[in-house]
């Protein structure tokens, strides 16, 4: 009886101080505030190397927005974009459909895309681009980059196969003018794989992972993959694939060095309570980011039937 | 700013050489002054520091000054005949004695104090104000604040008394938020104030991510906040340099224990044995050791997890030889625990244990000279770690970490007196290394080691009544590894000048050097020092300062000073957003400031109500590169820093309260701190080049609101933009209950009791129809209540 007590007055001071603290925290002082205008240009240069398929994909594409309002009223004003190379040729940025800029289950946000289409096939690595946005009411943004070099997978199968719960070391070469590489994955097959371990997934994962830097050209898959999800994902999912790949699952892999302009923006500067603070590189009338990268991918197989094994092996395997 | 140095110290020479030659001319008489000097100690050789000696001529003209930390004291100049000396100090008999001074003569006392059971009132309050009093007559340039124990605790807070909480009532001391106790003097940056444990550096003395400090109270004797005009003998930080200084007690045994809120904790003191003070040639040696833990998490275990504990352990030992020979020996070590891996996981998904904290360790050995100075050796370590560990997941390496290794020897000589020399000599060993790696990529990070020879001499000079001047020299070679050699020559300069006994006007120039910074954002209320050296990475800081005023007393009572001054920073630094990441050496950005500033300061030292009121004007600049500006690269701004406050006031009382209890009264008024608002928000959107040919995906959803990264904003100029006034009441009441067997102290805080919302910050949230602007407050009203114990 006594230690209830003791545990219900504990209680009830904790509950005490958590809530005057909480409910007195927080200002009774609500003001309606005005929007600036801004415009946001987020606009990519990419050049997309399917490893070791010839095809050779290449986008210029740019995604006019505003600063939201609150009130639904997303007008952007028509623009002229275009990008301009070192050597002269120029790339004008026609607007197109929204799903050429957006995912399709993001078409709700506002804005305008703009895309060079087939035109873009000319990008290559190296190349330096500069970015001029006339909008009809007289605003005008520009930003500059230089698309990062090219480089090469040490796996040059695709597909390749992984024995399960193997984690491997992909590796690449350096790509001249690269600040990062972003490497993505998307894992297929986990919900059943992982089934009779108890641990729930879904049957498609993506993963984010990063080297940061030009020099920094390594990275263990599957399991340094992630970081930025492992607040979110299901811990039980992150710690299993840290051993690797679940027998009879697969992956696609890729690997995109991208230039400074893509780090600035991505990673965020200064802390303000409001929301992230992005490090622009489209100046002038507004704000936003001129970026390029080059990506190279390749598919993954984990497993030990006959069918993996008659598959490369996978460089790096551990 | 140079130019305005160069003038002062021309105006400070010429007012030097006119008033030196009035000496000269007096020594040419055929009667020579005289002097009395000696040491004060009690029956076991510990030297009696505070304590008056008056000295009364045969006609009743009466001088009087205070020991010093060694007990010594010094009466010159003395005309031939006869005087009375009383020596009185609290706890003790006084001492009293007649003598003969012929001309010439130089008599050297020893005085010994008996211990007395029964203290008489109004000697400690006659012996603090001689203390205030020889930094008042003897010190041109530093501006020493004091705050001794019984201050500290009638300053009310959160908790339990908090040293560095507590000086945010201080003139020129800035407190931008109420959840953090690091503070900023003079527009200075927090990492620019040198926090010493009787004379060891101590990295990040905060607990909680900076909501309290780590000094225990049980422990302290005093803080002393120098707030500009150092001395040549201060080096290594350029804004401010606080003094918390240990209490080893009397050697009686004892102990003092308390619960608060915040922790509960003891501590023990007493004597060594007599044979271990002989084996180590001590006649005493006295010892002090206190621990405290915090128990939320051992007290609502049986309910739930909380996660979080802290500890302290802090001692001191104090040796006196037969001789008058000083040794102390400080430790301390403290640890935060923020241990995560227990939650269930619906609580908190991540298993994340993090700690960090301080360790310190320091000798000190002092010999007082024959009339006044000393020789005094110190040798310490002290480091500050934390480290995040993720123990499911290898590939993580979060840790932060500097120490310091430090030897130094300073050396007084008072040649005569008027004159007071002082040279010193110092090697530190500093390293850093800071690792932010996860998912098989290093994301930030550094390590770097730097040596500091460093070397001083100043003199002092003084004509009693009328003119001091300190002008010193400090020599700073900076050796850092990676980086070139620096050598700062930092020169140093005060004056004072006598209108009477109770007035003086003062002014100080100098150049002041740092050579390691923290990168923690300012801004951020709550966190972690992040330490890095000077070096190829970051700049060193310079910054040339002048300050003058004005200070007396107004009869016994009543001190007051008004000082203002100009500071330049060369050299500050911050995390630079936009950095190469294939640059290891460019992600510091370098930049400058400029602060100037008006203090203010009454203070009552005695009465049934004293207490003092500080009132403070500032104004100060930052100016780093804008890799923000719309204008692109290149561009520098120049904004105020968050700790811009420009008018801080604030009125600190102490009073008999009714029914025996004691009261404490703080009032802090301070106009709004900068802060940058946001003037628009926009959908932030990320490519996925994988599998989406580089398509933008949005990172949030339509059914979340803000904070989730899913909206980034759009900045109007940097700190362009003031919250509003920030004003508290805070009260405190604490009650002395003597009982046969030790004394009972229960006390109850009351911070911010009319419930002010000072804003912490705002919120804008455009995606919101209508957008609107809302916020969080600091502390509500906030009652904690405490209970120490002595016997």
């Amino acid at each position: 009886m006594g230690g209830r007590r003791s545990r219900g007055a504990a209680a009830l001071t904790t509950a005490f101080l958590v809530g005057l603290t909480t409910t007195a925290c927080e200002l009774q002082d609500v003001t309606v505030v005005d929007v600036e205008d801004v415009i946001i240009v987020e606009a990519y240069a990419l050049v997309g190397v399917d490893t070791p398929d010839p095809t050779v994909r290449r986008r210029l594409w740019a995604f006019v927005s505003r600063t939201v309002d609150g009130e639904g009223s997303w007008d952007i004003p028509p623009a002229e974009v275009e990008v301009v190379r070192s050597d002269g040729r120029r790339f004008v940025l026609e607007p197109v459909d929204d799903e050429n800029c957006i995912s399709d289950g993001d078409r709700a946000r506002p804005g305008v895309c703009y895309d060079a289409g087939a035109a873009a096939s000319r990008l290559r690595p190296a190349d330096q681009l500069e970015l001029t946005v006339r909008l009809a009411d007289g605003r005008t943004l520009g930003g500059r980059t230089t698309i990062p070099g090219d480089f090469r997978l040490e796996q040059q199968a695709t597909p390749c196969g992984v024995p399960p719960n193997t984690p491997f070391e992909v590796r690449w070469s350096t790509a001249d003018g690269a600040s990062a590489y972003v490497n993505e994955t998307r894992i297929d097959g986990l919900d059943r794989a992982l089934e009779d371990e108890g641990i729930e997934a879904p049957e498609e994962l993506f993963l984010l992972g990063l080297s940061l830097s030009a020099s920094d050209t390594t990275i263990v898959f599957p399991s340094e993959f992630g970081v930025f999800e492992r607040f979110d994902l299901n811990q039980e999912l992150a710690v299993r694939l840290q051993r690797g790949l679940p027998e009879e699952t697969q992956a696609f892999v890729g690997i995109t060095a991208t230039d400074r302009n893509y780090v600035n923006w991505a990673r965020g500067g200064n802390f303000n309570p409001s929301g992230q603070v992005r490090v622009p590189s489209v100046h002038g009338d507004g704000s936003g980011v001129f970026a390029s990268a080059v990506l190279r991918r390749f598919g993954v197989f984990a497993g030990s039937s006959e069918q993996t094994n008659a598959l490369p092996r996978c460089a790096g395997t551990f | 700013m140079r130019r305005l140095v160069r003038s002062l110290a021309r105006g400070v020479l010429l007012v030097l050489a006119s008033g030196m030659a009035a000496p000269v001319v007096a020594q040419t008489g055929t009667v020579e002054v005289g002097t009395v000097q000696g040491r004060v100690h009690d029956g076991e050789g510990a030297a009696v520091s505070g304590a008056v000696v008056r000295i009364e001529s045969a006609g009743g003209a009466t001088r009087s000054v205070g020991t010093g930390p060694l007990g010594s004291f010094r009466v010159s100049p003395l005309e031939p005949g006869t005087y009375e000396v009383a020596v009185v100090a609290l706890g003790f008999a006084a001492y009293e004695e007649t003598l003969t001074l012929v001309s010439g003569e130089t008599i050297d006392l020893d005085v010994t104090l008996e211990a007395r059971a029964i203290e008489l009132e109004g000697i400690s309050v006659e012996a603090e104000r001689s203390r205030e009093r020889v930094r008042f007559e003897e010190i041109a340039g530093v501006t020493v604040r004091e705050m001794e124990l019984v201050d500290l605790q009638f300053v009310p807070g959160v908790g339990e008394t908090d040293p560095i909480r507590a000086i945010e009532v201080l003139p020129g001391v800035v407190s931008t938020s109420d959840f953090s106790a690091s503070f900023n003097v003079r527009g200075g940056s927090q990492d620019q104030n040198l926090v010493l444990l009787d004379g060891v550096p101590i990295f990040s003395p905060f607990h909680l991510g900076g909501l309290f400090s780590v000094f225990n109270a049980d422990m302290i004797d005093r803080v002393e906040l120098l707030s500009g005009g150092f001395g040549a003998e201060h080096g290594g930080r350029v804004s401010s340099v606080l003094r918390i200084e240990s209490e080893a007690g009397d050697g009686d045994t004892g102990v003092d224990a308390g619960i608060s809120l915040l922790a509960s904790r003891a501590a023990v003191g007493g004597a060594f044995p007599a044979a271990v003070a002989d084996a180590l040639g001590q006649s005493t040696l006295r010892f002090r050791a206190s621990a405290r833990r915090s128990y939320f998490d051992v007290l609502f275990k049986p309910l739930f997890d909380f996660p979080y504990h802290l500890t302290d352990f802090q001692a001191v030992v104090e040796g006196w030889s037969p001789g008058g020979n000083k040794l102390t020996v400080t430790a301390y070590s403290g640890r935060d625990v923020l241990d995560l891996t227990r939650l269930e996981a619906d609580d908190f998904p991540l298993r994340i244990d993090w700690d960090w904290g301080n360790d310190l360790v320091g000798l000190r050995w002092t010999h007082p000279r024959r009339g006044g100075g000393s020789l005094d050796v110190k040798a310490n370590v002290s480091r500050f770690r934390t480290g995040l560990a993720f123990p499911d997941f290898s590939d993580t390496n979060l840790q932060s970490g500097i120490s310091q290794m430090q030897l130094r020897a300073d050396l007084e000589t008072r040649p005569s007196a008027a004159w007071r020399v002082s040279v010193g000599a110092g090697v530190e060993r500093m390293a850093y290394d800071n690792v932010f790696a996860t998912g098989g990529t290093r994301f930030a990070g550094g390590d770097g080691t730097g040596t500091l020879l460093g070397t001083h001499a100043q003199a002092s000079w003084t004509r009693p009544g009328q003119w001091l001047l300190e002008a010193g020299v400090r020599a700073d070679a900076w050796l850092p590894s990676p980086g070139q050699t620096t050598i700062e020559l930092a020169p140093r300069l005060a004056l004072k000048r006598f209108f009477g006994p109770d007035v003086a006007a003062k002014a100080a120039v100098g150049r002041y050097t740092q050579f390691l910074h923290s990168l923690r954002d300012e801004e951020i209320p709550l966190g972690l020092d992040i330490w890095v050296l000077a070096g190829d990475r970051a700049p060193h800081v310079v910054s040339d300062q002048v300050q003058v005023g004005l200070e007396g007393y107004l009869g016994a009572d009543w001190f007051w000073s008004a000082e203002a001054y100009l500071r330049t920073f060369d050299g500050v630094v911050a995390f630079d957003p936009s950095d190469d990441p294939s640059d290891p050496t460019d992600d510091i950005m370098a930049g400058d400031g400029v602060s100037k500033g008006v203090d203010l300061f009454l203070r009552r030292e005695r009465g049934t109500v004293n207490g003092w009121l500080s009132l403070s004007w500032l104004r100060a600049e930052r100016t780093f590169p804008d890799p923000f500006s719309a204008l692109g690269s290149g561009v520098e701004a120049t904004y105020a820093p968050i700790f811009d406050r420009r008018i801080d006031a604030d009125l600190v009382l102490t009073y008999p309260a009714p029914w025996g209890w004691e009261g404490g009264v703080r009032w802090n008024f301070g106009t709004g701190t900068p802060y940058t608002r946001a003037v628009g928000s926009y959908a932030y959107h990320s490519p996925r080049f994988l599998d989406d040919g580089g398509r933008l995906r949005w990172t949030g959803s339509d059914d979340e609101e803000g904070f989730d990264g899913s909206y980034a904003v759009e900045l109007e100029n940097r700190n362009a933009s003031r919250y509003p006034a920030y004003h508290r009441l805070d009260l405190s009441f604490r009650k002395t209950m003597t009982r046969s067997w030790g004394t009972l102290v229960p006390y109850v805080n009351l911070v911010n009791i009319y419930n002010q919302r000072n804003v912490l910050f705002y919120f804008y949230e455009y995606e919101q129809s209508p957008p609107v602007r809302s916020g969080i407050s600091m502390f509500p009203v906030l009652p904690t209540v405490g209970l120490e114990i002595r016997f």
